[in-house]
């Protein structure tokens, strides 16, 4: 292990008891938030940053469970002693969204009402709601002022939304090639994967968890995200038309493209519930800051709150455009805004794999904001 | 650091506490010298990664993009100062952009080397030489220049679209008395205060 690694970690549960409203007013009786944290809380509480994760990940941001686990947290190369988020000097806290499966909880959780998996009765979740589950971690891990709040993806819509739904707790945020809202063609990449989850016989209505899940409709939907988070040029370089030659067995993946989407579809079914995926791109589709934000007014705490927005030349999923609205509505509102167009060939998944310039951005950023 | 003439020149202009433009910002030199100076709100335009990353780490707010698109999307006289120094060459377009610093700020300011000094008008009267030469651009490294404009031009250009001259100051390079007498011809770069006629 590294000396910049933040070594063994583990993810921790807190239990919450008492009943939580879903934005839509529905509630379930009680309340499962997943979460890890790194580094040490200084004594003025001033030094915290939250990390949101995207579609996919979960609250294991960094480092390693256990000695044998080959692969670091998500976001491993951005955290840790010296790296981006340096572990020596913030308090970095990252919890699975609601409605995820990893450990918050979502539609595979047990309703306490009814002794069984909620599957689609669980409330509808949206952006806001994740915001509002994170709000009660950190009430509970008595955090009232978060130095940062960061992510990319479906991270950069959460970090957007804290700035809107609590600017008194934040001093700063980075969104990182995201969106105020999903496009037509974001939202139609979702429906089809939805629509494979669903077309598996074996998603049965959602209610799958005594049988075999819809591991095929899951897997599909997986390998779409893939290609659109890479481009197409890099995609072309990977794999071009690299092939295994077993072109004979008729439609056995042969491409090594194909190979690799069939690996990306297989390895997320292991980790990842279908109906999850049904309600977090849902919540995805569903964002949209432009309504709120135009009922916010300009408010003077907006003022003081700095914000990094970074998004990357080759991503075509949530392509520069989108940051560039976020500057100007966010500018409009009154924040201070620094917007970074990074050259990359990596596509959306610029924000995991592009560290260089990010660390260079965010390193000398934060020690701007906690001046 | 010694400061370059220029920025004591545009300080004479920008009025402490206002809020700050700086098109083509660089590394951010010249709006951290009117922070210090005159405590303004600063925010800079610029192109380059390395100038951004220079920006951020001074804790300047920047735009990366273009000038001509990192405008438009700034409302009526959203500034109270728009400069653009030592960047007027670069730009692709510059009648637009002059017109779009008068529309987004009260006042604008600009910088402008003197390509019609006498030695340049020796340079080209004798060799046939312009400023820089177009064809070897890009071997050289340096940035393209697209825009060469005289004090003349510029002045020419304000009178037609109705802006008002408000200072004009040369960098010295020779004696006082000489410069007064043939500024377009003995200059080596000049700041301009101009804004709309109506403010």
């Amino acid at each position: 292990m590294k000396s910049n690694s933040v070594g063994i970690v583990k993810t921790e549960l807190l239990h919450v008891p008492g009943p939580f409203m879903f934005d839509n007013g529905e509630t379930i009786s009680e309340l499962d938030i997943a979460y890890e944290k790194y580094g040490r809380l200084s004594p003025e509480r001033d030094n915290v940053i939250l990390i949101a994760h995207a579609l996919s990940g979960d609250a294991h941001v960094a480092g390693f469970h256990s000695s044998i686990e080959k692969k670091p947290g998500w976001w491993d190369n951005m955290i840790g002693p010296g790296k981006s988020f340096d572990t020596n000097r913030y308090f970095v806290i990252c919890a699975n969204v609601l409605g995820g499966c990893r450990g918050s909880t979502g539609p595979a959780s047990i309703n306490p009402l009814t002794g069984m998996p909620y599957a689609l009765d669980f409330p509808l979740v949206t952006i806001k709601d994740m915001v509002n589950a994170q709000k009660i971690l950190l009430d509970h891990l008595r955090v009232n002022k978060l130095l940062s709040v960061v992510g990319g993806s479906m991270g950069g819509m959460q970090v957007l939304q804290w700035a809107i739904s609590y600017p008194e707790m934040v001093s700063s945020i980075i969104p990182i090639a995201s969106a105020l809202r999903h496009s037509a063609q974001q939202i139609a990449f979702n429906e089809v994967g939805r629509r494979a989850i669903m077309a598996d016989p074996n998603w049965k209505g959602g209610h799958y968890y005594t049988d075999n899940p819809p591991n095929d409709g899951l897997a599909v939907a997986r390998m779409i995200g893939h290609i659109t988070y890479l481009s197409e040029d890099l995609m072309q370089i990977k794999f071009g038309r690299q092939d295994r030659g077993n072109r004979e067995k008729l439609f056995k993946p042969s491409f090594e493209v194909e190979h690799y989407l069939d690996y990306q579809g297989e390895s997320f079914v292991q980790r990842f519930d279908a109906n999850s995926y049904l309600y977090i791109t849902n919540a995805l589709d569903d964002f949209n800051l432009n309504v709120e934000l135009a009922r916010t007014p300009r408010l003077e705490l907006f003022n003081k709150i700095r914000c990094l927005v970074i998004s990357f030349t080759s991503d075509w999923l949530y392509p520069s455009a989108q940051s560039k609205e976020i500057v100007r509505q966010l500018r409009g509102k009154g924040f201070e805004v620094t917007y970074c167009e990074v050259d990359s060939n990596h596509g959306h998944d610029a924000f995991l794999t592009d560290i260089e310039t990010q660390t260079a951005l965010i390193t000398n950023f934060l020690a701007q904001c906690r001046q | 650091m010694t400061v370059p003439e220029n920025y004591r020149i545009i300080e004479t202009f920008v009025e402490p506490g206002s809020n700050v433009l700086d098109l083509g910002c660089g590394n951010g030199d010249l709006l951290a010298y009117l922070v210090d100076r005159r405590k303004i709100k600063p925010t800079g335009i610029e192109i380059s990664m390395a100038g951004v990353l220079s920006c951020v780490s001074k804790g300047l707010m920047v735009y990366q993009g273009d000038i001509d698109e990192g405008l438009k999307d700034y409302s009526d006289n959203y500034f109270d100062f728009v400069c653009l120094n030592s960047t007027l060459e670069y730009v692709h377009n510059a009648s637009l952009v002059l017109k779009e610093m008068v529309r987004v700020g009260r006042k604008a300011i600009i910088s402008i080397t003197n390509y019609s000094s006498l030695s340049g008008r020796l340079r080209f009267l004798f060799r046939g030489k312009l400023f820089g030469n177009q064809l070897l651009n890009g071997n050289s490294g340096d940035s393209p220049i697209f825009s060469i404009i005289s004090f003349e031009d510029f002045k020419e250009f304000c009178n037609l679209n109705g802006y008002k001259i408000e200072g004009e100051i040369h960098t010295k390079s020779l004696p006082g008395f000489l410069l007064t007498l043939y500024p377009t011809l003995l200059s080596e770069q000049a700041i301009f205060l101009f804004s709309k006629e109506s403010s």
